[in-house]
């Protein structure tokens, strides 16, 4: 009985889950099982529908042969005078690798068509893999679907190879290294600040935490402005004397540029976890220090960073991972292929330069990265448990 | 018999309407008017053909290539669809597109009429892909003012680049006598800027790729017109980017007067009108050097070969760029594809230097062997960015571009 109940609990309850559940199936896991089989193909979007493209058969063939049925010659003379395969790649407009061309020379029925043709039965709209399941006598299968080629390891290759894929790793890594820290740092000081009990430190808080809750867009645009060159930032560093800098178009400036305004967005976000963390520190141990004479100094690095490790683990690894993907604000300010990251070079191979195989190809490396990344990580601070 | 003869006029109807096929145009969003004067067109268009074509406009919002790519490989693209020169003849390669010849001969339109190297723009292997919607030139906009007060002569057809760097030498002036320039001669864009860089190296007599596609970039024809264009910025010290000025682009700089002359397309009429109306301006061609020469930008329509109603598709198609372009060019003010509606428009002291470039015009669109362009131009705007900043020099720049241009365009 009591057997029974379970599974109809657990059947409830994986209903109740199964929006979430069926969401991440579709737009998380098949996806990443696509790319990854994609990064060992030649795999092209545009190609998807090759199979599926519509065409008159008569207009095609009146097109071919140019007579229409009621004037044309023989059928054995039409015979003669027809070749699938010119027929296929010109007329209906279907390019065929060689062993297609092969399989099409010796399996297609070229004289029912022609009789179909002179009948008068094949003016309306055909969808090409029906077509050649109609008319092949073999072999139809080869035309019912675009299998991309498989390429083996060559994409993987390629990247090693390749000048800008290193130039953008270099930069997604740099990135992570300079952003990471500072933000978890910066986090924790926005969290010991706000966690004080003065006047308007509501006020703090959503000043700290606004920034990640806006778009990237905005953020970018606005960054735009500051950073431009009769900008603020130039117009306050005209008050040192420090001369106008170009800074988003800059090669050198341009990513620390992008960091710093990154730090800013991301450590208002973070600064919740600590927050988080901050208020489970038992009072009693900051008043027993208090007691013993710690000052404000020595309890934060004594006290408050020792209780904040589980959630320095967090920021840490969260951290890495959303830094070694930066896209957008790289997307929205960024001009020069000196400056992208490798994010930025997987979306401009998949749809800018139609690379879509090579492009899965380095974002499987980059998940490798990520993975182990986070692997030897976990290994080396393992959270403590209380 | 008065109801039975009701029921028949009723059922008609709703045969009428089940037999329509509807003919999906989708395209990007662009100005709000721009959008209003397509959805006057659909209707007229609908009026025409009711019962049996319906027309329906179905804007794509966002990263129009990348979605556009997406709905071709699940099979739901619209029926029509843009195409942009610089990047339409991947899709033609991949054999995606429709070829419109037997289309154009069945429904009988006139491609005389058309400018040929607008057709010739959207050719591929032979055949026509797609049918021009419009499209732009570049043309030297003017400051009439800060020319008088130079005491400059304006710009005409038969100016040289020594004119131009003669005149924007005069109008690079420190105004307010602080030793820091207020107004510049030119303003040019630094970064993506290759597009505008081929008019020069064409005037200089050179090309961007030969005819077996290798590049042309080497060439000392070449190399000169990519060296004057930033020696306006390095050497003679004439030209800035907008952004240098506080602009956002090439039109801003222009309208809040920071810029005496710009080299830009008639996109930037609408943008003048209605943000800097009392800026006095006039546009002439842009100047010669060894050769004439302008980019032209412009889009088509095409069909996929998936579409299910090719020949209404077609129909629909031939309406936009008869009637439909009539319409436009009345509305929006951009310019017609067409001969016909064009005549007018040579003479008008604004549009003329438009419409005169389109006899001379390199379409923008770079045929690579794999089709696609845009790994090249990223490399190449990267260096002539780098070049104008002095990060590096022209000679390394060409080098660079001459040596890895193949692998970028495989």
């Amino acid at each position: 009985m009591l057997k029974k109940r379970n599974v109809r609990e657990a059947i409830a309850g994986y209903l109740f889950a199964s929006p979430i559940i069926i969401a991440i199936l579709v737009f998380t896991i098949v996806p990443i099982f696509q790319a990854g089989y994609y990064s060992f193909t030649d795999y092209d979007a545009l190609l998807q529908q090759k199979y599926r493209i519509r065409f008159n058969a008569q207009e095609a063939l009146e097109n071919y042969f140019f007579v229409s049925p009621d004037e044309a010659p023989s059928d054995e003379e039409l015979l003669s005078l027809f070749d699938p395969v010119d027929f296929i790649e010109l007329s209906v407009g279907v390019d065929l690798d060689d062993r297609q061309k092969e399989l099409v020379r010796k399996e297609f029925n070229s004289r029912k068509l022609i009789a179909d043709f002179l009948e008068f039965k094949l003016d309306r709209i055909y969808i090409f893999s029906d077509f050649m399941k109609s008319y092949m006598k073999n072999g139809a299968s080869t035309f019912s679907r675009y299998v991309p080629q498989f390429v083996g390891l060559s994409n993987f290759l390629e990247a090693f190879k390749d000048r800008m894929f290193w130039i953008s790793l270099k930069n997604a890594v740099v990135f992570s290294l300079v952003v990471t820290p500072i933000q978890t740092l910066l986090a924790i000081v926005l969290a010991v600040a706000a966690n004080q009990r003065i006047r308007g430190v509501k006020f703090f808080k959503v000043s700290f935490f606004l920034p990640s809750i806006t778009s990237a867009a905005a953020i970018s645009m606005i960054f735009l402005l500051i950073y431009s060159k009769p900008g603020v930032l130039n117009r306050l560093l005209g008050y040192l004397g420090i001369g106008p800098v170009d800074w988003l178009g800059n090669i050198r400036t341009a990513l620390p540029s992008i960091m710093a305004m990154n730090i800013w967005t991301t450590a208002g976000y973070f600064m919740v976890t600590f927050l988080a963390g901050l208020q489970d520190i038992p009072t009693s141990i900051i008043e027993a220090s208090m007691i013993d004479g710690a000052n404000a100094w020595v309890r934060f690095w004594r006290i408050t960073i020792p209780m904040l490790r589980n959630q320095i683990i967090f920021v840490v690894t969260m951290g890495i991972i959303g830094t070694l993907q930066v896209f957008d604000q790289i997307y929205f300010l960024i001009r020069n292929q000196e400056n992208i990251t490798i994010s930025m070079y997987i979306y401009q191979n998949a749809f800018s330069y139609g690379k879509m195989g090579y492009a899965s190809a380095i974002a499987m490396i980059l998940f490798l990265i990520i993975f182990s990344v986070t692997f030897v990580q976990r290994r080396l601070m393992p959270e403590e448990r209380f | 018999m008065k109801k039975l003869g009701l029921l028949l006029v009723v059922l008609l109807v709703v045969a009428l309407g089940f037999s329509e096929v509807v003919v999906r145009l989708g395209g990007w969003v662009s100005s709000p008017s721009e959008e209003q004067a397509l959805e006057e067109v659909v209707k007229a268009f609908n009026e025409e053909y009711a019962g049996k074509i319906k027309l329906v406009y179905e804007p794509i919002p966002g990263d129009y290539k990348v979605k556009l790519t997406a709905m071709l490989s699940a099979g739901t693209a619209p029926d029509i669809f843009y195409l942009d020169t610089s990047w339409a003849e991947e899709f033609f390669r991949k054999g995606v597109i429709q070829p419109l010849d037997l289309l154009i001969r069945k429904h009988a339109l006139d491609l005389e009429d058309f400018y040929p190297s607008l057709i010739e723009a959207f050719k591929y292997d032979g055949r026509i892909y797609g049918l021009p919607k419009d499209f732009s030139t570049l043309a030297l906009f003017y400051n009439k003012r800060m020319f008088d007060e130079a005491g400059l002569e304006y710009p005409n057809e038969n100016w040289t680049w020594v004119d131009l760097v003669y005149a924007a030498t005069k109008l690079t002036r420190d105004l307010d006598g602080d030793g820091q320039i207020d107004v510049w001669g030119l303003s040019l864009y630094r970064d993506g800027a290759f597009n505008r860089v081929i008019p020069f190296i064409v005037q200089a007599g050179g090309k961007v790729v030969n005819e077996d596609l290798t590049t042309a970039l080497g060439d000392p024809d070449s190399v000169e017109g990519i060296r004057f264009y930033i020696d306006l910025h390095r050497k003679y010290g004439v030209a800035v980017t907008p952004q240098d000025v506080g602009a956002g682009w090439l039109g801003d700089a222009f309208g809040k007067e920071k810029a005496a002359m710009v080299m830009s397309g008639p996109w930037m009429l609408g943008f003048l009108r209605d943000n800097f109306p009392n800026v006095d301006y006039g546009v002439a061609e842009l100047p010669r050097y060894k050769k004439r020469a302008t980019m032209v930008y412009t889009v088509c329509y095409a069909i996929p070969k998936t579409s299910e109603h090719k020949d209404e598709a077609f129909i629909a198609l031939k309406y936009l760029v008869t009637e439909g372009m009539k319409t436009f060019t009345e509305r929006l003010g951009v310019l017609p594809a067409r001969i016909s509606l064009a005549k007018d428009l040579i003479n008008d002291p604004v549009k003329g230097a438009f419409m005169k470039g389109v006899s001379y015009a390199i379409p923008w669109r770079i045929p690579t062997p794999s089709g696609i362009f845009s790994k090249a131009e990223n490399e190449i705007n990267t260096r002539i960015s780098k070049v104008w900043m002095g990060e590096m020099t022209l000679e390394e720049a060409i080098d660079e571009i001459v040596k890895n241009y193949d692998s970028w365009v495989r």
